[in-house]
């Protein structure tokens, strides 16, 4: 049970994984310009999407080889994360402040992206903390908005605020 | 061209061009001295907040920041024993122990006055030959024009650190990404899948935003932790400046070796740093010197990259086929501000153009200002803990991604690039390959089409041109240089060749 574990592990790391996303958009968009009409709009995605499958399909039967002989460079070939579970902390975090953001405004959900975040990594300098996520999302709020009058979502602590 | 120069001058000379290029500078240097962000992320997350600048100002701003930013890796690694940048990964080398040896002004000394004569003669470059270069391109036709593009994302593939294989999966992606949204031609949607949002095509800022700036933030997020340690100058930064004067020589030897190495697409800062350090040990007639603390291993490489940066812009702005990521992002700047890559950009929008190039002029001058008097505070930015360090790129890309459009779709690309970047660096997928497609992209299909129309439908066109036949024959070389095993084989048949009979 074990060694088949880790017999998929190997065969399916996450760079083999990554390759054949690849294909599949590249299969996807190859079929895909068979409903387009008109020669201009599909031969170059088309002849695209054929050459992409093909390099795609020999990184994997290159790796698919070296697996089979066994070679160092195939253990070698990827670097895997040291922890691929942070990293997805990280990107739902990032999500979820691209979504608060919309409805708290930019500065009160900085402050509170920088806090929870200081807080889930475990750091310890509470002072630093409070004031970079009191100062830092105001300060950017000055420099962008105020200055290069970029758009940004406001919210209720904008409404307050002078400028 | 005096009125054309003059003109640039006027541009530049005023507060608010000094302005942005003090900001660039500093900003550039932060950026540059955090290990990890390199003149890519930079440039990539301030590309956004340039749009409402003139033109000139935004490239000026932008081209201040990237100068700047190259150099500022090398603070750290002369002070700390980090490269700030992977430029400047060779620096450590001698530049650290010359520091460890209580003599950090005089590395500091050496790296930046061989990085502001480096600079200024890869400026000086840019000046001369882009002009030249970008007149010899009017003789250039569709076939051409296709077969450079071509060029450009085979050698970056090859030259871009990872699989050559991967990085033309990538190449080609990022042009197929580009092919997304309405056909100009006939006005039909492409691979929009119901979703109206893509009707526009996917945005390139989002994207080099996502791949760059957000991705580095799951990288530090991973890493953890504070990069460093305070580091402090001590001995004389002056005796530094001296030692590079005196050896004038090698500074415009490797100078002209990052020219060089520059303007070849995808070549670079990295593979120039390296081929500097190498050349000058091989080449030296003490080379176990080398490694502890011999101020030609500052000098060469320190020269060669900041050559380098300024020849990186030459193809991108004569040919319109940029070199690497930080050039394809500087085309989408032109392109953004409404000007075209070319001949056109040294004629008809000369003065801009000269604008950015007396901009990097200055640059060189102020990165050497703050080098020698500030480098020490610039260094505590890497005392900066991740747990700060993530959600401020992530607020920075989030203003980013809405500076453009203030479209919270832009976001999502702006997330899904970065999770897609993140994913990507980790299996040693070039990304810069990536974004080359999708700045190249509409390159390569107007001119696929043109050629094609010329050609009454005939794929011969392709090659029926000296150009095109020239630059094809370079593809066929590349490709084979960098997918078949040559320098394995050269090694063997050296090994044999050397081998007792």
């Amino acid at each position: 049970m074990k060694s088949s574990r880790e017999n998929y592990r190997k065969y399916f790391d996450s760079d083999t994984l990554l390759t054949m996303v690849i294909t599949v958009v590249f299969m996807v968009s190859f079929i895909t310009t068979f409903r387009m009409e008109g020669i201009s709009t599909y031969l170059l995605p088309r002849l695209l999407s054929g050459i992409g499958i093909l390099i795609t399909l020999s990184i994997l039967l290159v790796k698919y080889r070296r697996f089979s002989k066994g070679t160092p460079k195939a253990a070698q070939s990827s670097q895997e994360p040291k922890s691929g579970i942070h990293v997805l902390y990280t990107a739902l975090f990032a999500l979820g402040y691209f979504l608060l953001v919309r409805y708290l405004g930019f500065i009160l959900t900085t402050t509170l992206a920088i806090w929870l975040f200081a807080a889930l990594m475990r750091y310890r300098n509470k002072p630093a903390v409070i004031t970079v996520g009191l100062l830092l999302p105001v300060v950017l709020h000055i420099f962008f908005v105020t200055l290069l009058k970029i758009n940004l979502p406001p919210g209720l602590v904008e409404a307050v605020l002078p400028f | 061209m005096t009125a054309v120069l003059s003109d640039a001058f006027l541009m530049i000379l005023t507060l608010k061009g000094f302005l942005h290029l003090l900001i660039g500078g500093v900003l550039g240097l932060i950026i540059g001295i955090f290990p990890g962000l390199g003149p890519v992320f930079g440039v990539a997350l301030f590309l956004p907040f340039t749009f409402w600048m003139k033109p000139e100002l935004g490239l000026v701003f932008l081209g201040s920041l990237y100068s700047c930013c190259v150099y500022g890796g090398s603070i750290t690694a002369v002070l700390l024993g980090i490269p700030g940048t992977p430029g400047s990964i060779t620096t450590v080398f001698d530049g650290y122990e010359i520091s460890k040896k209580g003599k950090a002004g005089v590395a500091l000394g050496l790296s930046v006055t061989a990085s502001l004569l480096g600079g200024i003669l890869g400026v000086a470059a840019l000046a001369f030959f882009a002009p030249i270069l970008a007149k010899f391109a009017l003789k250039f036709g569709p076939a051409d024009y296709f077969a450079l593009a071509l060029f450009g994302l085979s050698m970056v593939a090859v030259a871009a650190k990872g699989d050559t294989l991967k990085g033309l999966a990538l190449g080609i992606l990022g042009v197929l990404i580009s092919t997304i949204g309405i056909d100009l031609i006939t006005g039909d949607y492409r691979f929009t899948f119901g979703f109206e949002y893509l009707v526009g095509g996917i945005p390139f800022i989002p994207v080099a935003i996502g791949l760059f700036a957000l991705s580095q933030a799951f990288v530090l997020a991973e890493e953890g932790g504070k990069i460093a340690r305070p580091g402090r100058v001590s001995g004389g930064v002056w005796e530094g400046v001296v030692l590079v004067f005196k050896h004038w020589g090698t500074t415009v030897k490797h100078a002209v070796l990052g020219i060089i190495l520059g303007a070849i697409p995808g070549v670079g800062i990295n593979i120039t740093n390296f081929l500097a350090y190498l050349i000058e040990k091989r080449s030296s007639k003490d080379p176990n010197s080398f490694g502890q603390g011999n101020p030609l291993g500052v000098i060469a490489p320190e020269s060669a990259n900041n050559a380098c940066v300024s020849a990186e812009l030459i193809p991108a702005f004569a040919l319109g086929v940029p070199g690497g990521a930080s050039a394809a992002i500087f085309l989408a700047a032109i392109n953004i501000y409404g000007l075209k890559p070319g001949y056109g950009f040294f004629s008809e929008s000369g003065p801009v153009a000269y604008a950015l190039i007396i901009g990097l002029f200055f640059a060189q001058f102020l990165f050497f200002i703050i080098g020698i008097f500030g480098a020490n505070y610039f260094a505590k930015v890497t005392l900066t803990p991740a747990a700060i360090m993530v959600p401020a790129i992530m607020a920075l890309s989030l203003i980013g991604g809405l500076a453009d459009r203030t479209l919270f779709a832009d976001l999502y690309v702006v997330l899904i690039f970065g999770v897609f970047g993140y994913i990507s660096h980790k299996n040693q997928y070039p990304i810069a390959c990536l974004v080359l497609g999708l700045i190249l992209g509409p390159l390569v299909e107007e001119n696929f089409y043109r050629a094609l129309q010329i050609g009454k439908g005939s794929f011969f066109y392709f090659f029926s041109t000296g150009i095109s036949i020239s630059v094809w024959i370079m593809i066929i070389i590349v490709l084979i240089w960098g997918l078949l095993p040559v320098k394995e084989w050269s090694r063997k048949i050296m090994e044999r060749k050397s081998a007792p009979q």
